[in-house]
């Protein structure tokens, strides 16, 4: 018997091929036997209607035995699909303006899950290494914080030279804002101090030349050998191959190049920026000025750490020999980080830290996402039932004809799956383009230094976006399916049946209602961030908007805190003589301008508070510095020239650190101590740090920028308040500060405006985010809407004849309509609003001056999704108004 | 309509065993073998006529079956189909196993 399977098999593909032969010599045989059945039935003497009848009758479904016997003939599966997808695509060909909304529906909600996947999977699932996988490992210090804190570069050789679990170790810097002076050019330029393993862990061969070897990476300032990436020998030395052995100044020090990076490489720092300039970890001090990162003590650590685990090694085992090694690590690192552990992680995604600050973004795009997706899937379903109610006639024919109720049903989740498969692709491709939209929010930050997000995609984020594409599909096309098929026969082809609908109508309306409920939360959402972000730019505690920014660094070229005073002076005198300046005004050079980001231990005098009592935010400032950025003076004076090391120490506070010190008395002429030296406070301030709702003001302290010795002032942040647009005297404003001296750096040029705005990227990302998916959402509300009533209006053309015929006017049929429509959008937008206020809370530390209650906002969007609904439903309803009686009084 | 069952269909499986016994006694095309089924069991069985197509495709891809385009006695084309050796064999091999099945099912229905 076996052979005769086997046989049976070969034929059975065979079967594939000859298919249509073999169904015309079929349907021929059994057109014979009817043939002959009815000529045998007339000889025994019946009428020849009467004949062909029972003929039939006693034949049995022609449809279905030649289902059946196809299916004997090839593989039923693949054959039964292969016919339904023809099948399929013929009937989506057939009605181009349904397979357009919802090939469309399905690809806006695809594009919007797959963007933010992209940005998932690049901030949290991609491999750092592709080629090396999970087995390259980051090594790093344990913040109490949950940040990776840095090694020691001698803690960081110790691994090099001792771990056995790690095959390659490379230490880098990767952070490394290099001055680059060559005679045509002199810039400032993003790169790292790297050792030579670097190069051989991060898998890549150099484009040009070579890179440096493990000899030059092992005497402290003796080989200054640099490499360039691609794109710095593309743009600056005009791709040319004589750039090997050309000489460079780096941070005032002699380099030769000897290599350039491959195009595609983007450092190992996936959300930072890109760097174009590599150099040995022997040459730290060149990358690094502010300490010395060769030497133990005084700490000065800069080091973080890749490693491959060796053949055999364990990432437990790994992590077992980093903590035997955890004391000296430390030791050879900072002693203040000694009771902190080495933590090692699979090099997989963006940094320990970096993925901590992504993660509330992340949340809540994956949120909005899902509430689109949701929303698209709503209205695929709705569209869905729509169209099986359309084709119940269709449905019903093949299902009298003999086709299984299964076969039906399984024809039209092809159908719904070819949908999928469509709407996916459409998807993808749009959401190549909103992952590049996401990643390009983080291209500047709030130094001015470019990042570079690498989101790319992968084929990760395409699996996701095949599998949730069908799998939306599938989901919401099951339902439609089963109750297209589910008709009654006999009332569908009498051209009645639409009571047997009721349940899907309610299914419908309520799947409006759902999408009217998110749309509701989603505008919500963005009208809030909306408003955070105006409230950010529109600068209500502070004026940024004339104001321009740059950054001096005489340190970078060795000035000493005497020499860079002279200097400073003699830069902001001829800033003030410039046209169009009215006033210059500097600051410490660490953090922000506007928020420093600097904290001390600020007291009453004659307290000893705890030693883990908050710090308070401190910074220094110049004379000018409240007034230049627009910050309101409450009380005493502001710095002048006469605050010098020679006269009293004073200070300035701002309100909520006079609140908290003098709760009860005016704070001017007290005195407290910053870092225990005594100071007067000569002046109040207002609050104009810019923060969320749940942040409270913090307090402040200002010293004057030369006036103590807590450390030593050299480099200064400028803010410039001008006459007009800031950045149109950028180029002019760095011309004059150069003309002082020009080997000092003059770096983080750039309007104060876009400094605000890079400090609150996720709320601007949120917010735009938010209100495109909004805008989505409406818009799908409005086709389900227009969609349902459409249908409804359809189905009841018979019943608004007869009501015309009655004597009813238009404007009672289009209420007719719209009231029973609009009931369910209200019920949506009820919904959606007790919704909207129990999620506002969840993203309450994203705004900014605006109440998670905002009414305004709450206000727009139920008015915004309350006109969608009525425009929605009043288009069909006008149409309904309009049928001609007498034609309606024959429809069906 | 769909499912046009009725009582004294033909037990699952045991259409290829009629279709091969009636071809076993002459070659025939679809519509006589049809009416020989009805015949040899004298109408006790109510098959529908179109259920041999499928059954006959299958024994035919099993080889146990020929099939060749003739002429009727009404000059009409039908195709005619005849057992082989093979199908001999197989008839042989499923009689017993029907055999088997019917003293087996009397076994159990007499017992006390």
């Amino acid at each position: 018997m076996r052979g005769s399977r086997v046989r049976e098999l070969l034929s059975r593909v065979a079967g594939l091929r000859l298919r249509g032969r073999n169904r015309a010599k079929l349907d021929e045989e059994m057109q014979a036997h009817l043939e002959m059945e009815i000529e045998h039935l007339i000889a025994h003497g019946l009428a020849p209607d009467d004949a062909r009848r029972t003929a039939l009758a006693a034949f049995g479904g022609v449809q279905r035995y030649r289902e059946e016997a196809n299916d004997a003939r090839g593989f039923p599966a693949i054959d039964s699909l292969l016919r339904n997808v023809r099948y399929a695509a013929r009937s989506l060909r057939a009605s181009p303006s349904f397979t357009v909304t919802a090939t469309l529906t399905i690809a806006l909600g695809i594009a919007a899950a797959t963007s933010v996947f992209g940005f998932v999977n690049a901030v949290f699932l991609r491999p750092l290494i592709p080629a090396y996988g999970a087995r390259v490992v980051r090594v790093f210090i344990q913040q109490s914080d949950g940040g990776d804190g840095a090694f020691g570069h001698v803690a960081a050789r110790l691994i090099a030279t001792k771990a056995k679990s790690f095959d390659l170790v490379a230490e880098h810097y990767s952070t490394a804002p290099l001055f680059v002076t060559t005679p045509e050019w002199q810039s400032e330029i993003m790169g790292a101090v790297v050792s030579a393993d670097y190069f051989r862990l991060a898998a890549i061969h150099p484009r040009l030349g070579r890179f440096f070897t493990n000899d030059e990476d092992s005497a402290p300032d003796r080989d200054a050998v640099a490499v360039i990436s691609e794109g710095l020998w593309q743009t600056r030395f005009g791709g040319d191959r004589d750039v090997l052995h050309r000489t460079i100044a780096i941070n005032g020090r002699s380099f030769e190049i000897i290599g350039v990076a491959p195009n595609d490489f983007y450092g190992v720092v996936p959300d930072q920026d890109v760097d174009h300039v590599w150099i040995p970890t022997a040459m730290f001090r060149v990358g690094y000025r502010w300490c010395d990162p060769l030497v133990v003590s005084p700490p000065c650590t800069m080091s973080q750490v890749l490693a491959r685990l060796a053949p055999g090694a364990t990432l437990s085992g790994a992590r077992a020999e980093m903590s035997a090694m955890r004391a000296s690590l430390l030791a050879l690192s900072d002693p203040a980080d000694s009771l902190q552990g080495v933590a090692v992680a699979p090099a997989i995604g963006f940094s320990p830290r970096s993925q901590a600050r992504y993660a509330d973004l992340v949340r809540l795009l994956w949120g909005i996402s899902s509430v689109l997706l949701a929303i698209a899937c709503a209205n695929l379903a709705g569209l869905l039932l729509v169209r099986g109610m359309a084709r119940r006639r269709e449905i019903a024919l093949r299902l009298a004809l003999g086709a299984s109720r299964a076969r039906v049903a399984g024809q039209l989740m092809t159908e719904n799956l070819l949908l999928g498969a469509l709407g996916g692709a459409a998807g993808v491709v749009l959401s190549i383009w909103g992952t590049a939209r996401l990643a390009s929010f983080f291209t500047i930050d709030s130094e001015g230094y470019h990042h570079f997000l690498n989101a790319r995609g992968d084929l990760r984020v395409l699996g996701f976006a095949i599998v949730s594409s069908l799998a939306a599909a599938a989901l919401f096309g099951t339902f439609p399916a089963i109750a297209a098929t589910r008709t009654n026969l006999a009332d569908t082809l009498k051209g009645g049946g639409s009571h047997s609908s009721d349940d899907q109508a309610r299914a419908r309306h309520a799947l409006v209602a759902a999408q009217v409920m998110l749309a509701v939360v989603l505008l919500v959402a963005a009208g809030l961030l909306t408003r955070s972000v105006s409230s950010i730019l529109a600068h209500q505690r502070f004026d940024a908007s004339h104001v321009a920014l740059m950054r001096l660094r005489p340190r970078l070229v060795g000035y000493a805190p005497d020499k860079a005073q002279q200097y400073l002076r003699n830069v902001v005198r001829r800033l003030e003589s410039e046209p169009g300046v009215e006033r210059v005004a500097f600051a410490r050079g660490v953090g922000y301008v506007w928020n420093p980001s600097t904290t001390a231990a600020v007291d009453l005098p004659g307290t000893t508070p705890p030693a883990d009592a908050p710090r308070t935010i401190f910074t220094t400032v110049s004379p000018g510095f409240f007034s230049t950025l627009g910050v309101r003076r409450l009380g005493g004076r502001d710095f002048n020239d006469h605050d010098a090391p020679s006269t009293p120490p004073v200070a300035i506070v701002n309100e909520a650190l006079a609140k908290k010190l003098w709760p009860r008395d005016p704070a001017v002429g007290r005195t407290m101590t910053i870092s225990g030296k005594a100071l007067t406070v000569v002046g109040v301030v207002a609050n104009y740090h810019v923060h969320s709702a749940v942040v409270p003001d913090a307090p402040m302290a200002f010293a004057p920028f030369w006036q103590n010795d807590f450390e030593p002032e050299i480099d200064a942040r400028l803010a410039i308040r001008v006459r007009g647009d800031p950045t149109a005297l950028l180029a002019t404003l760095a011309k004059v500060a150069s003309s002082v001296d020009p080997t000092v750096p003059v770096t983080e040029l750039l309007p104060m405006t876009a400094q605000v705005s890079g400090s609150f990227t996720e709320t601007r990302l949120a917010s735009s985010v938010l209100i495109g998916a909004g805008a989505l959402a409406l818009f799908l509300s409005g086709i389900g809407l227009y969609g349902v009533v459409a249908f409804v209006v359809a189905r009841r053309t018979r019943e608004v004849g007869i009501r015309f015929a009655v004597g009813a006017r238009p404007r009672e049929i289009i209420l007719l309509f719209m009231r029973q429509q609009l009931r369910w959008a209200a019920l949506g937008i009820t919904a959606g609003t007790v919704a909207a206020i129990a999620g506002a809370r969840l993203i309450a530390s994203w705004l900014v001056g605006v109440s998670a209650l905002d009414a305004t906002s709450f206000a727009v969007a139920v008015g915004a999704v309350f006109a969608v609904a009525v425009a929605g439903t009043l288009v069909p309803a006008w149409r309904a108004a309009r049928i001609d009686p007498t034609r309606a009084l024959r429809h069906e | 309509m769909a499912n046009a069952e009725s009582t004294g269909q033909v037990l699952q499986g045991t259409l290829d065993l009629l279709i091969l016994k009636a071809l076993s006694l002459a070659p025939m095309h679809g519509w006589g073998l049809a009416h020989r089924i009805q015949e040899l069991s004298q109408d006790a069985f109510q098959v529908g006529q179109g259920s041999i197509y499928p059954a006959l495709i299958r024994l035919e891809q099993r080889r146990w079956i020929n099939t060749e385009w003739r002429s009727t006695e009404n000059n009409r084309r039908a195709k005619y189909y005849a057992i082989t050796a093979a199908g001999r064999r197989a008839m042989g091999v499923e009689l017993a196993s029907w055999r088997r099945f019917v003293v087996a099912m009397d076994l159990v229905l007499d017992a006390r």
